[in-house]
Order: structure tokens, then sequence, then C-alpha cells
């Protein structure tokens, strides 16, 4: 009952324009609170698999994406949308989504024990340095600005030290206030991070995306089906890009269905035909997007280390509910583990009847809402969610603070999520440096003990790769760009 | 990426960017400067921190200063003076949460963003709807969140 709620609750969320999965999932985590953690585990990431789900809705038939997940969705979904095929591509996405949902979901359950095994081995110094990794590998994706993640995701760090200090109990950065004792509020800021600054631009123009397409006829579902069969190894091979891309700590939907569907075009017999209404481009996307859900869950469950923007949030929930991940999860909490997972896959099989009969019946009346009821209403969510957290009105200001300065440094090009990675990761990194910094000085080499086991040294190559290899790419691209300028000169 | 977001890629110094970076450089100055108060212990990891988002934007200045390469841009489209409205009327009602109660300042404030983001004309229909739906969604997350949830909302201090 509580999957089936909150497949209803994702999609018309994700459904919305302008509100991604992650909002979804922030501004209704409030409501997990008072649950039981299994129960309360099941309705989020039933809302996160619907909340992805949804943003294909409007990427088909309006050409916006619902989330960023879905916007490669756009690229062939409207133009079958505008030619007449908008049922096909909404029964082409559901179907899509259930076959990757279910491949993450799938992953989750057999990789995670494996993963937890694994890590079981790490201490203070691998902790540190899988912090480590997670922050290089979202500055690395920042594609073509990876300055601009570093230093996003230094102030992301920077933040996370405001308050007492995990070890030692200094005060940091408060300023002699009371306020800023308790730090900066994950998800206070998560939400302003990510919601005020699509609201600000929410309300700046007469909104021409909520007109709706009107070629939408039925179902169209064995139509759908022999297209989905045609191309089941696209779909299988976007659902495992999908999985693998999401373990990667802040990489996301959007960057998984965007690999997705550059593979599946250039695999394609009929690529000439993708970004012109090619079947073979939904499946791929919103298979691979769907993917990310379980996916992401890996690293979030068993290393603590949030796979996806939403991921970031439940695991702020699981905080809530006093439940610490890592290795532990599986050991101590096996059960609350087990119904998650099951309960992910009962939300992603719901999907196909859920998703069709909203898909046709709904996304007219939700697309339908005015700006003036709701930017008001976004705005009563994220205050009202972001005061349920700690009953604190300083985080709501702080929450709204962060999202005008987030507003400012998107305009920048800093995005929010390698200063919310900062944020999370921020503790953990800390914790690890400094209790392997003190262990290191009663063996009396510093340095070595950072450098010491093959895990440790295995994430420090990643993370070298990580950092050297868009750098690299980086200056390559900016080398051409000056000889093309000194040969046009 | 709405409406109001609108991309551009160009080759050319990245000036707004430099100039985040250098107030970037000074808030990095500031949070060293304010680790003497700190124990060692506590101190090292925002130092550091400190020094990399120094080096990094300095780094991203000095690389604008002698390469420039492509810059993708957010072309800011739309009202300003709408964008100023929401978040003033956002900022008025977190600061009376207190003074007026969760449930006022919220009515208060929900009616500031319908006018903010409103773009049809007015008629008496249209009031009628609005209101109907305001009242729907305030009282339905107000009985959600401080009755099933028992969230403690915020009471008016003049009551």
């Amino acid at each position: 009952m509580l999957a089936f709620i909150g497949v209803a609750a994702g999609i018309v969320i994700g459904g919305l324009p302008g509100l991604s999965a992650t909002m979804a999932v922030a501004v209704l985590v409030p409501i997990t609170f008072g649950m039981e953690p299994s129960s309360g585990l099941i309705m989020l990431g039933a809302i996160y698999t619907g909340a992805i789900y949804g943003g294909a809705y409007s990427a088909i038939l309006v050409n916006t994406p619902g989330t960023p997940s879905a916007i490669a969705t756009t690229f062939d979904g409207y133009p079958m949308a505008k030619r007449g095929d908008g049922d096909l591509a909404v029964t082409l996405a559901t179907l899509s989504s259930v076959v990757g949902g279910l491949t993450g979901a799938f992953a989750l359950l057999t990789l995670a024990p494996a993963l937890a095994t694994i890590a079981l081995k790490f201490g203070s110094v691998e902790y540190f340095w899988l912090a480590i990794l997670g922050l290089t590998l979202i500055s690395a994706l920042s594609d073509g600005a990876t300055l601009k993640g570093f230093i996003g995701a230094s102030l992301g760090l920077l933040l996370s030290t405001v308050g007492v200090a995990v070890v030692g109990g200094d005060v940091r950065y408060t300023f002699g206030s009371s306020l800023l004792l308790g730090g900066v509020e994950i998800i206070s800021a998560l939400i302003g991070l990510y919601c005020i600054p699509v609201l600000i631009d929410l309300v700046a123009t007469p909104d021409p995306h909520l007109r709706i397409s009107q070629k939408s006829g039925g179902f169209r579902l064995r139509e759908a089906m022999g297209l989905a069969l045609r191309s089941k190894f696209n779909m299988l091979r976007s659902a495992v890009i999908g999985t693998i891309v999401a373990i990667l700590p802040g990489a996301g939907g959007s960057i998984a269905s965007l690999v997705a569907y550059s593979e599946a075009r250039r695999s394609s017999p009929r690529r000439e035909n993708f970004g012109k209404g090619e079947p073979d481009g939904i499946l791929a996307t919103e298979s691979a997007n769907n993917a990310t859900v379980g996916g992401g869950f890996i690293p979030t469950l068993v290393l603590g280390i949030p796979g996806t923007p939403p991921d970031a949030i439940i695991l702020g929930a699981l905080l809530v509910q006093g439940i610490r991940t890592g290795p532990e999860l599986f050991a101590e909490n096996a059960s609350i583990s087990y119904t998650f997972i099951y309960g992910l896959l009962i939300a992603t099989f719901m999907l196909l009847p859920m998703g069709l009969i909203i898909g046709r019946y709904a996304f007219k009346s939700i697309i339908g809402i005015p700006k003036a009821i709701l930017a008001p209403t976004i705005a009563f969510m994220t205050v009202i969610g972001t005061f349920a957290i700690r009953n604190n009105i300083w985080d709501v200001l702080i929450m709204l603070v962060l999202g005008v300065i987030g507003w400012f440094l998107n305009r920048a090009g800093i995005k929010p999520s390698p200063i919310v990675l900062g944020l999370i990761l921020g503790p953990i990194a800390e914790q690890g440096f400094v209790q392997a910094f003190l262990m290191g000085q009663a063996q009396g080499n510093v340095l070595a003990f950072f450098f010491t086991g093959p895990i440790a040294l295995s994430i420090v190559a990643i993370i070298v790769v990580a950092m050297v290899y868009p750098l690299i790419g980086q200056t390559m691209r900016w080398r051409r760009g000056l000889n093309t300028r000194q040969s046009d000169d | 990426m709405t409406e109001a977001q609108i991309t551009h890629t160009e080759k050319q110094r990245d000036w707004p960017g430099m100039i985040y970076a250098g107030f970037f450089v000074v808030i990095g100055v500031f949070a060293v400067y304010f680790t003497r108060d700190m124990s060692p212990l506590g101190a090292v990891f925002p130092k550091t921190i400190a020094l990399a988002l120094i080096i990094f934007s300095l780094s991203y200045i000095a690389q604008n200063l002698i390469s420039p390469g492509s810059v993708q841009r957010l072309t800011t489209e739309g009202s300003w003076l709408r964008r100023t409205a929401l978040v003033v009327v956002m900022l008025a009602w977190v600061l009376l949460l207190n003074t007026l109660g969760f449930l006022l300042a919220g009515v208060l404030g929900f009616i500031g963003m319908i006018l903010a983001g409103n773009y049809d004309a007015w008629s008496r229909r249209r009031v009628l709807i609005y209101a109907a739906v305001s009242a729907a969604i305030i009282g339905g997350f107000y009985t959600l969140f401080a009755i099933v949830l028992n969230v403690p909302l915020p009471e008016a201090s003049w009551l």
C-alpha cells in the first residue's frame, strides 16, 4: 500500500515540469519521519521510482523534462508526440522504465551484499579516500567546467565544517551565534539548493511549456511491446549502463540516460532516425534512468555514499531514523535492508499499470496547474518540509538563503550537486582524515598510513584517474580553441 | 531547464565566473583566518578545505586569463521584479512565522506568491477558484503535518 501511494505521488510530482525526483523525495521525506524505518524507506524508494518515471510524461508530451533524468527522453519523445505517437511514446517509456527499474533493483539485491563484504574491510583511511573519490567523481563529471566542480565541492565541504566539529568538539564558523551550532542541516540545504532556484525561475516568465500535445490516443501496448522486444538488447545494455553510472557517487540519472542514449545511437542501424522520433532513443534513456534508482542505492546503503541526489536525501532520512548506513546495515538491520529492496521491486512492477493509467488520464490535469498556484504550492512544501526536519525556523531561513545563493552560483556555472556532495561527504572525510591522522601519528608516519593497504591504494588510483582525465580533456579542448583562434588570426 | 534559463556556449573570458572565483578566494582567506580560534585538530580540515578553495579559485582565474575556453552561460530571461518579489515574499514569510504563526504567515505567503506568479487577468471567478484551491492546499498540508504527523508548527506569539 505504501509503495502504491509512493509510486503515485512520485509519478505526479515527477510529471510536473521543474519538480525533480530530488524535490519529490525532499519535500515528501518529512512524511516518513513518523513511520517505521522499513515503511518509510519503502515509501521513499517508491516515490523516487515514480518520480524518475513521471519525468518522462512532460518530456514526451511538451518537450520539457519533468526531471533532469528525462532530458534525453525529449530528444525522440517529443518528435514522436508531434507526429501523433505521444501515446506510443508514453507506453514505450513505461515498459522501458520497468525493465530498467527491475535491473537496478536486482543489481542492488545481488551486488549489495558482495559490496558489503568488501566494505567491511574499510577503515578510517579507506573512508577518507572514498569520500574524496565521491567528490572527485562529481567534479570530474562536471564536463567542461571541472574547476568549477572542484570549487563547488570545496564550498560544500567548507559548509559542512560549520557548527560543532565531528571529532574534538570544536565550535567552528558560528561567529558567536547559537543558531549555527547545529551546522547546516543537509536536507534543508538540499531543498534550498535544488528547489528555490527552480521557484525563482518559475515565476519569472509566463510558462508556455504548460501547453499540452493533443495527439494522445490509447495505450498501444501491443505495438510498444513489439518495439521493445525488437530492442531488448538496447534496453538491457542501457539498464546496465544506468546501474553502473548510478553506483558512481554523484553521477545521477541525467548522465546515465545521456550515456545510454549516445551508446544506443552509436550501435543502432537506424542511427540517422535518432533525434527525429526513434523509439529506441526513448527505450534507452528511460531504461537507463530508472536503473539508477536501484543502482544508486548500492553505494548509499552499503558505503553510506549517495549515488544520486535523491539517494543523498534518503541517506539523510535514514540518519534521522537513527539508522547508520554502511556494512553494518546488512549485518545488523538485514530485515530493514531486504524489506526495502523487495519494496523497490514491487514499486517497479506497479509502475506498469499505474504509469499507463496515470499517463493516459491524469497528465493533462497535472500539467494544467497554473503557475500562480504551482509556485506557492512548491514554496509551501519547501517551508513546511524544511521546518519539519528539526522543528527549527532557522533551518527554513538557511534553506532560503542557500537557495538564493544557489541560484546565483548556477548562473556562474557552479551546479548544486558538487556543493551538496561536499556537504554530505565532508563529515565522513573529516572523521576519516582526523582518525587516520591520529593513528598515523601514533605509528610515527602519517603520510605512509594514508597510503597503506590495497583498497586505499586502489581508491587513490581511481581518484588520480578521475581528476587527471577530464583536466587533460579540458586542456586539449582549450588548445584546440587556441589553435582555431590563431589560425583565424 | 526552464524558459528563464537559456544556455549559450561562447569562447571568451568568463568574467562573471572570475568575479565569483575572486569572491571565493576572499571567503577562503577568511576561513583560514578564523581557524586561529580552533584547536590544531579542529582546524586541520577546514584549513585544508579553505586552502583548496583558494587554489581552485585562483586556478580558474589564471586559466581564464591565460587561455580562455568555451564558457557555458545561462542567460537570465524573464522578470527580475517577479523573481525579487518571490524571494522577498518567502523571506517575509519565514521571518513572520514566529510572530504570526504558521497558518497565518502561510496564508499571507501563499497570497503573495500567487501575486508574484500570476500572469492571467484577474476575474471574480479566478479569485474564487484560487482562494478555494489555496485553502485546500494550505489546509491539507497543515492537517497532514500538524495533526497527522504531530509536527509542532509555530503558533502566533501574540495569541
